[in-house]
């Protein structure tokens, strides 16, 4: 008859203890009369639910009774701000290193998250997806033909529209002698309708202008329109010549149209054009691409009937790019943790040598949670400053490289601070908190209260490892940091070429297909060009990485050293003024075919590879690895020795440099020695000059030598200024918690200290075993952190290829040394302090 | 300062615990009287809270009565309405009336 045991418990656990009385009361008489009316089974129900709803309100409203005593300008923050005040180098120390852990958590996120939540920033672009077909056997790719994409088009479901569309690169000629290169996308008229893109101005290409014998129209991109024509509304009816045809202007697009890809001018795709053509769709509202994947699958056969396998994917990071983001943020969350940890650390020193305050306030009636509270919203206030800094300095560092980099994102990637960042700042703050703020307060105020009045010990145990671990970890990350550091500088010091690095301008080079072998009339065209002393091609420019392969030199055994290998037409070595320092270099006869093949090498491969002795007449040949062949190449001969000119790398592995002339298969570079150095790079009139001999060479990247190799030398200077940054925040921190740790032992032994020497005890005797145990700890961790070091840079070293430089191994030693210093200091300040104390107040300290 | 709010609620309790008199009224039986009088449902953790409310006002004391054995044993927390209390009623229902007049001939008379 009585009221449900667990419905009584509940109310008797969660209602304050002076009114568990009459609330049982009460539910029991209510259960009795609902009894009467309902049954037993009914009443249970009700009553149980009646007993939840009583509880609920009771522990709401001691939640909100708590809120309101907490709320911020309580006295919990104003102590809390007092405290910061009072140890400010601690505090600061404290804000920089979360504030550095905070600010790359934050930025690796926003990148991690606009990679992986792409916005197209146009109606149907959260709908867009890439579609590409491929044999489900051989997953070669199968080119979507107009039959299968009609094939496609008639029955697929989930599929509002598929397109074709072809992107790349044209030249337009604005004036004579004036050529850009600009983004060209050919797309299927219906295409731009289906993807909601109207036109600003004129009109968009109908299907009559794709079709064969049209008269050539172009629509301009909104880019295009304002950088080349000022935006003028009168631009419609006017001509161009793009990819060396008379178009006329039919439109303008709005700066929404940027998918499949972003064009400076739209064309309508041929009807029969198969090279080259990818495929889109826009999905309707709610359909899966994966489902719709299998649906295109089973609906069409490839060629000769083969089965296919489809792709639809929308825009932005596929799995492996999921999984390397991921990676990312854990390992920068990682970081934070780390940093949230030394932080928790320097504050469990701070908090244990307020052990009296703590324990007073306990007496005199604060409850745990009260202290708990206010230790931790003294983290709180410095996590709070650290994350404004922190988020303040990420969103500074990602609108600078928007600003000077946003070219280079794809245009679905808003680096944009959303929602989903902002939570994840919260959470990341929140765990900071916990870890810097929660663990050392429960600690502080243990089960057996704060022992500031017995004299307790526990907030000294632990540290002996602490302390061994972070001068370890400070050991290695700064000796890593810095010999990265080194390499990076030393590497890049080798590898000035001694060429006129800026007189020689450098591009890259699209030739079309039917380019005559090898391509000397083309050069020819930039012979009247003004300024142009000599032009050449090459697969590699002096000063940069080239491509590496084994060779073997004849008379010796096996796999030979790793070398440079480098194309390059026979004038290459007078054009970048390098005279052959023995022999001769190449000649027009050795780039015919048929001729005897020849190599030409610098001089590090001689003094590497042949013990500095005669090269010319000697032979060599790629080892098995010739493209499409396991064969070894032919034997070639040598018949040159050059100076090194910088291509070979910062691959430790790699040595010395060989030359071959150019091959038709293979991609060149530009180069283009001017008479005098160029002030800004002179891309137009190379381009114009070739745009003459073929209108369809594309001329891109064009720089001159010496900015591309500063530009190169900035990256890499900044890099490892970034790496030692990093290394010395970690040091900083870990002689600072260092310091925290021993001196608050130190202060902690301060009775113990003023006993001994009451009693007579020398100084020395006295300091002896705190400095040694210091002392081993030091060592200890010196040690250790010399042996992680010299594992994370055999890490490096093989993830990032470079050479180190010899002495480098020493900076380990020196490293221990410096925080070995550092730590004997943090014991021997607080021990002398405690030595100058009179002993009679020694023995009142505590 | 003022005097403070009086809520709809809170005046309905202060209203059922004076018409049941300091020897009757506690949260079940006010409970009661408001869902008999208004026909609305009243959850007791609402009574509850309520009361604490005013008593937190001064408005309303509470005391435990006698033990009964239709309670398991357990005695009512019996409320009786402070003079405060009252005059807060009284307050209230001088707004109502003042809020009132003139509108009889569309609202009717308030008795």
């Amino acid at each position: 008859m009585t009221a449900p045991r667990w419905a009584r418990r509940l109310l008797a656990r969660a209602v304050d203890p002076s009114e568990v009385d009459d609330r049982l009361g009460d539910l029991e008489e209510v259960h009795r009369r609902r009894v009467g009316r309902h049954g037993a089974g009914v009443a249970a129900l009700l009553t149980g639910l009646d007993a939840t709803g009583v509880a609920a309100a009771a522990v709401g409203g001691r939640l909100a009774h708590r809120v309101r005593e907490a709320r911020p300008g309580g006295v919990e923050m104003r102590l809390a701000l007092r405290l910061l005040g009072r140890t400010p180098v601690l505090s600061a120390a404290a804000v920089a290193a979360l504030t550095v852990g905070i600010g790359l958590a934050t930025t690796g996120f926003t990148v991690v998250n606009a990679a992986l939540h792409p916005a197209f920033p146009f109606p149907a672009g959260s709908r867009y997806v890439d579609v590409a077909a491929a044999h489900a056997d051989t997953r070669d790719a199968v080119a979507p033909d107009a039959d299968l994409v009609a094939a496609w088009r008639e029955e697929a479901a989930g599929v509002e529209h598929l397109g074709r569309y072809r992107g790349g690169a044209a030249n337009a000629a604005w004036n004579p002698g004036e050529v850009e290169r600009i983004a060209a996308l050919e797309i299927e008229p219906a295409s731009l309708a289906a993807l909601g893109f109207a036109p600003a101005l004129g009109r968009l290409p109908t299907s009559d202008d794709a079709r064969a014998g049209s008269a050539p129209v172009v629509v301009l991109g909104d880019g295009l329109w304002r950088r080349r024509f000022g935006a003028d509304p009168g631009v419609v009816g006017r001509t161009v010549e793009v990819a060396g045809v008379v178009r006329r202007v039919v439109g303008v697009l709005g700066p929404e149209a940027v998918a499949p890809a972003p064009a400076d001018v739209w064309l309508p795709l041929p009807e029969a054009a198969m090279d080259g053509v990818r495929l889109f769709g826009v999905l309707t509202p709610g359909a899966d691409p994966e489902t719709v994947a299998a649906g295109l699958a089973t609906r069409a056969r490839g060629p000769e009937g083969a089965a296919l396998r489809v792709d639809v994917r929308r825009p932005g990071a596929g799995p492996e790019g999921r999984a390397a983001g991921g990676l990312a943020v854990a390992l920068l969350l990682g970081l934070l943790t780390v940093l949230a940890g030394n932080v928790g650390s320097l504050v469990a020193a701070r908090t244990a040598a307020r052990a009296s305050e703590l324990a007073v306030r306990s007496a005199l009636g604060a409850s745990r949670s009260r202290l708990v509270g206010q230790l931790v919203a003294e983290v709180g206030v410095l996590v709070a400053g650290a994350t404004v800094l922190g988020v303040g300095a990420s969103r500074w560092v990602t609108a600078a490289f928007v600003a000077s980099e946003g070219d280079e994102l794809p245009i679905w990637m808003d680096l944009s601070l959303d929602l989903r960042v902002a939570a994840f700042v919260a959470l990341a703050a929140g765990a900071v908190t916990l870890v810097a703020g929660v663990w050392p307060a429960l600690a502080a105020t243990g089960r057996r209260g704060p022992g500031g009045l017995r004299g307790g010990a526990a907030p000294g145990r632990g540290h002996g490892p602490l302390v061994v671990a972070q001068v370890a970890v400070a050991v290695a990350v700064l000796g890593c940091a810095a010999m990265v550091h080194r390499g990076w500088a030393g590497g890049l010091a080798a590898r000035n070429p001694d060429v006129p690095v800026d007189r020689l301008v450098v591009a890259e080079l699209t030739l079309p297909p039917d380019t005559p072998w090898p391509p000397a009339a083309l050069l020819r065209g930039l012979d009247g060009a003004a300024g142009v002393e000599a032009a050449t091609l090459a697969t590699h420019v002096p000063g940069t990485d080239a491509r590496r392969g084994p060779v073997q030199l004849e008379g010796s055994a096996g796999d030979g050293p790793v070398v440079a290998r480098i194309e390059v037409l026979p004038g290459y070595f007078s054009a970048v003024l390098a005279e052959p320092l023995a022999g001769r270099v190449f000649s027009d006869d050795d780039a015919r075919s048929g001729a005897p093949p020849v190599a030409v090498v610098d001089r590090a491969f001689v003094e590497a590879h042949l013990g500095g002795g005669n090269a010319v007449g000697r032979r060599l040949r790629w080892a098995g690895s010739m493209p499409g062949s396991d064969e070894p190449g032919p034997w070639l001969e040598i018949v040159g020795v050059v100076p090194d000119l910088g291509v070979a790398g910062a691959d430790p592995a790699s040595t010395g440099a060989v030359y071959r002339p150019l091959d038709a298969t293979a991609d060149p570079r530009l180069i283009v020695r001017t008479a005098a150095a160029p002030r800004v790079p002179p891309g137009p009139a190379i381009r114009a000059a070739l745009y003459d001999v073929d209108p369809a060479v594309g001329v891109q990247s064009v720089r001159v030598l010496g900015d591309a190799l500063d530009a190169r030398r900035r990256v890499y200077r900044w890099m490892g200024s970034l790496a030692t940054g990093a290394g010395l925040l970690v040091l900083a921190l870990a002689v600072l918690a260092t310091y925290a740790l021993l001196a608050f032992e130190v202060t902690r032994r301060t009775r113990e200290v003023g006993v001994r020497v009451a009693l007579g005890a020398s100084a020395g005797a006295v300091l002896r075993p705190i400095l040694a145990r210091t002392a081993w700890r030091l060592a200890a961790g010196a040690a250790l952190g010399t042996a992680l070091g010299a594992l994370l840079l055999a890490l490096v070293r093989a993830t990032l290829v470079m050479r180190f430089p010899a002495t480098g191994t020493a900076t380990f030693p020196v490293l221990a040394g410096v925080v070995a210093v550092a730590g004997v200091l943090a014991a021997w300040v607080p021990a002398r302090r405690a030595l100058a104390v009179h002993p009679m107040e020694a023995l009142r300290t505590e | 300062m003022g005097s403070p709010h009086i809520g709809e609620f809170e005046l309905l309790v202060l209203l059922a615990a004076l018409r049941l008199g300091p020897e009757e009224a506690y949260a079940v039986s006010i409970a009661d009287d408001i869902r008999l009088r208004t026909g609305r449902s009243v959850r007791r953790a609402n009574v509850y809270t309520t009361l604490k409310r005013l008593e937190g006002k001064g408005w309303v004391r509470t005391e435990l009565g006698d033990p009964r054995p239709e309670r398991g044993g357990k005695a009512r927390r019996l409320v009786r309405v402070s003079a405060d209390g009252v005059a807060a009623v009284q307050e209230a229902a001088e707004g109502i009336r003042a809020m009132w007049h003139g509108l009889g001939h569309r609202l009717g008379d308030l008795s």
